[in-house]
């Protein structure tokens, strides 16, 4: 069985079916925010169950692809990211369609994901079978330290803090101990309950930390606001223009997200975020990125769709998951009896080469179903939760208690949901807690045959060349944010504060304090972090105080007619909208503030200083 | 500021979870047999995890008490819950805690049960509107016998109650 007939094969009804229900319904619940492919492929794994093996991982498949995508849907229209994913497409999608330009935003974002998810597609085809055979090398203490690479990074890279996300992937860990001992047959941590002797079993930990906990922090947080953009999505189809325009950022980007996508662990929202970055510090204008500069679009939709046929690679090649989704479609490799990791191409290679057909074909369906289904997807997203929620309550019950007629199953997912959404609220990041959970097993067991294999010996992990690169990747993450802390203390010159100079006058009092006034009110967004102050209410703050002082300032122009007056109003006006987007950006979203912050206070003190001393300068003596 | 006063309650949960379990796995491998075959048996890798989890513990109090982490983001750590919100979710964690019991007890017909808890929660989180209860109860009664025909009759599923 190679691809080509895999091709083949997949070019039936039942394959077709299931893809494209797999991409409707990825799409639909990227699209509500709060859902995600996550929960969904958790919940359909009890139901997959009663299918074919290789239907089923293309049908989970699929709705992995799709809700990548349908996360653009909300973020341009009701700026909300729909995936976590998405939160960089806020960023410039819905000030797009706020400016009327959501047919744009739509369609240059689903051309993004397609060349993305295309050129991500090649990687996946092209290195997949050759790594397989290569991970077959890997003896067990090879296998261990990949697992504990694989668990420190996604601990460095999560969001938050390194030090939480390295305790919560050990709780995993801990989490998975329970149960039977596969080697000698104990029962470890069962504290005499019997319905703990095969352990917590994975269905009920992932619905639990993934969906209750989701559940109960969106009850507590409550309804979101929701934005939502009408009009007609005019220039919905890509130019020619657009492939020269965006072309080169889109391959760039899908490049980033292939391979962030390919280091296990990671996933779509921190690829989208890498390539959204990386394109705006490139940018010749990157102060506009945030206010609807397509660019940023085009970056964060084509490298979260890049990362996932990306983290594909890992799963299928070494059974270790490239993100938290591929954690969850490992659960479903184990359910249908199969094992992930380079045994899969020799033990059941249609499987393999199935999922990687279909991923495939989901892309190409993902732009029909897109294209054609913007407007009704964008209607269910903005569906309460409240009629929702309790549906897939009641859904989770019926999927944990079908593994094993036990309700015990379903306690244990709700206190699992109670656990996870501790987690969260203490701003802990979940992904290291599923991969720690999931990958512990593996690592214990290699463990364990390495030290059978060398009679009780450590020093192969060190003296055999794979597993001594993974080491001294694992110790590069782990010293990572220490280094890069201690370089970014060496480099950074505090910016000079920004102080009034009596040069800056323009010759009016009242004009001049006002100067001063907003001197002072940049001077804090300067300071924010130091003083604790808000950042998205000082941006609100400065935006009301230029209106202000704009507004005064015409007034003046205007009773003495000064020449090039529409021109000074043209430069308010414009740097009004550009402070309003910026605040509209900053409003809830930390990623923003942090990723787009440098730039705002560079271009703010730029741009005061400089139409004080040139553009207001010109009416000194004449008002 | 003292260091007590940098701590955040909400990061206190998550501690304490990862202590707890910690010691739990400490405290349960000792019961554990000795090591047969391998040089770690089934206590090792518990009981390195466990004196990792603990370790790492540690080290989060001491960043704390000396202030060398801390909220970049000002912002984030201002959230706050509103009354109501609580009150919400304590109807619906009460609602889930009826609804397993009932299941358990198993003196109830699943869709029957299904059908109250459903309307239970969806009032709830709807906020309470009076005029939303037709349609919950629709949406309710559609999904409860529609879930339970699709699971028990169709797929071959055993349902709870």
């Amino acid at each position: 069985m190679d691809l080509l007939n895999a091709f083949l094969a997949i070019f039936s009804p039942a394959p077709l079916f299931f893809i494209t229900l797999g991409v409707l319904l990825g799409i639909i619940v990227g699209a509500i925010p709060g859902l995600g492919g996550a929960m969904l492929i958790a919940l359909l794994l009890p139901v997959t169950f009663y299918m074919d093996s290789l239907l089923a991982l293309m049908l989970l498949v699929s709705i992995y692809v799709g809700s990548v995508s349908g996360g653009l849907i909300t973020a341009v229209m009701l700026k909300m990211p729909g995936t976590p994913s998405a939160v960089m497409t806020v960023l410039d999608g819905h000030p797009m369609a706020s400016q009327g330009r959501a047919g744009r935003a739509l369609s240059l974002g689903i051309m993004a994901s397609f060349v993305g998810g295309l050129i991500s597609w090649g990687f996946l085809a092209v290195l997949a079978p050759p790594l397989a055979d290569f991970a077959l090398k890997f003896g067990p203490y090879e296998l261990f330290t990949l697992v504990v690479m694989a668990l420190v990074l996604i601990s460095t890279i999560s969001e938050g803090n390194m030090l939480k996300g390295l305790m919560i992937a050990a709780f995993g860990m801990a989490v998975a101990m329970v149960g039977t001992d596969t080697s000698s047959g104990e029962g470890r941590f069962d504290f005499g309950y019997d319905e703990l002797a095969a352990g917590f079993r994975l269905l009920p930990v992932l619905l639990g930390v993934f969906v209750i906990s989701q559940i109960i922090d969106d009850l507590l947080k409550g309804d979101q606001q929701i934005s939502q953009q009408k009009g007609r999505l005019r220039e919905f189809l890509p130019s020619s223009g657009d492939v020269k325009k965006h072309g080169p950022n889109a391959v760039r980007s899908s490049l980033i997200g292939t391979w962030i996508g390919v280091l296990p662990g990671v996933g779509s929202a921190i690829a989208a975020i890498v390539a959204y970055s990386t394109t705006r510090s490139l940018s010749k204008t990157p102060e506009k990125f945030g206010t609807g500069e397509e660019a940023g679009i085009v970056a964060a939709e084509s490298s979260n769709n890049a990362s996932v046929n990306g983290a594909l690679i890992p799963l299928i090649t070494l059974g270790i998951p490239g993100s938290v989704i591929d954690a969850i479609l490992i659960g479903a490799l184990v359910i249908h009896d199969l094992q992930p990791g380079p045994l899969l191409f020799q033990n059941s290679p249609e499987i393999a080469y199935g999922v990687i057909a279909a991923a495939l074909v989901a892309n190409f369906i993902m732009v029909a179903v897109m294209f054609l289904g913007v407007r009704p997807i964008a209607s269910i997203a903005g569906i309460p939760k409240g009629y929702l929620y309790p549906t897939i309550i009641v859904c989770c019950v019926i999927g944990t208690y079908s593994l094993g007629n036990n309700l015990f199953d379903v306690w244990v997912m709700f206190g699992f949901g109670i656990i996870g959404y501790i987690f969260r609220r203490g701003g802990y990041p979940i992904g290291p807690f599923v991969l720690g959970y999931i990958l512990a097993p593996l690592a214990e067991r290699e463990l364990r045959s390495g030290l059978m294999l060398y009679d009780g010996s450590l020093s192969p992990l060190f003296t055999r060349p794979i597993s001594l690169t993974f080491i001294v990747i694992t110790l590069l993450l782990v010293m990572w944010p220490i280094v890069r802390a201690w370089m970014k203390k060496r480099q950074q010159t505090k910016a000079d504060k920004l102080v009034w100079q009596e040069s800056w006058s323009v010759g009016y009092p009242d004009l001049d304090k006002d100067h001063q006034q907003l001197v002072t009110i940049i001077q804090r967004i300067n300071d924010w972090k130091e003083k604790k102050e808000s950042l998205a209410g000082l941006i609100g703050e400065l935006e009301d105080y230029t209106r202000y002082h704009f507004s005064r300032e015409e007034k003046m122009l205007e009773a003495a007619d000064i020449p090039g007056l529409a021109i000074h109003k043209a430069q308010h006006k414009e740097f009004i909208d550009w402070l309003a987007s910026i605040r509209t950006s900053f409003e809830g979203s930390s990623v923003a503030r942090s990723i787009l912050y440098p730039e705002v206070s560079q271009y703010l003190n730029n741009w005061l200083i400089e139409h004080i001393l040139k553009t207001d300068m010109s009416y000194k003596g004449k008002l | 500021m003292k260091w007590f006063q940098r701590i955040r309650l909400k990061e206190l949960g998550g501690l304490g979870i990862v202590i707890v379990s910690s010691l739990l796995i400490l405290v349960g491998s000792i019961s554990l047999p000795e090591p047969e075959y391998d040089p770690l048996g089934p206590a090792g890798v518990p009981r390195y995890i466990a004196w990792l989890m603990l370790g790492l513990a540690l080290i989060f109090v001491i960043q704390i008490v000396t202030a060398t982490v801390g909220d970049a983001d000002p912002e984030r750590s201002s959230e706050s819950i509103e009354t109501s919100r609580y009150v919400e979710t304590g109807i619906t964690v009460v609602a889930v805690l009826g609804y397993l019991v009932a299941l358990t007890s198993g003196g109830f017909s699943f869709p029957i049960v299904t059908l109250i808890f459903l309307v239970v929660t969806g009032l709830t989180m709807t906020h309470f509107v009076l005029a939303k209860i037709p349609l919950i109860i629709v949406i309710s009664a559609v999904v409860s016998f529609g879930l339970t025909y699709i699971f028990q009759d169709v797929l071959n599923v055993v349902l709870p109650g």
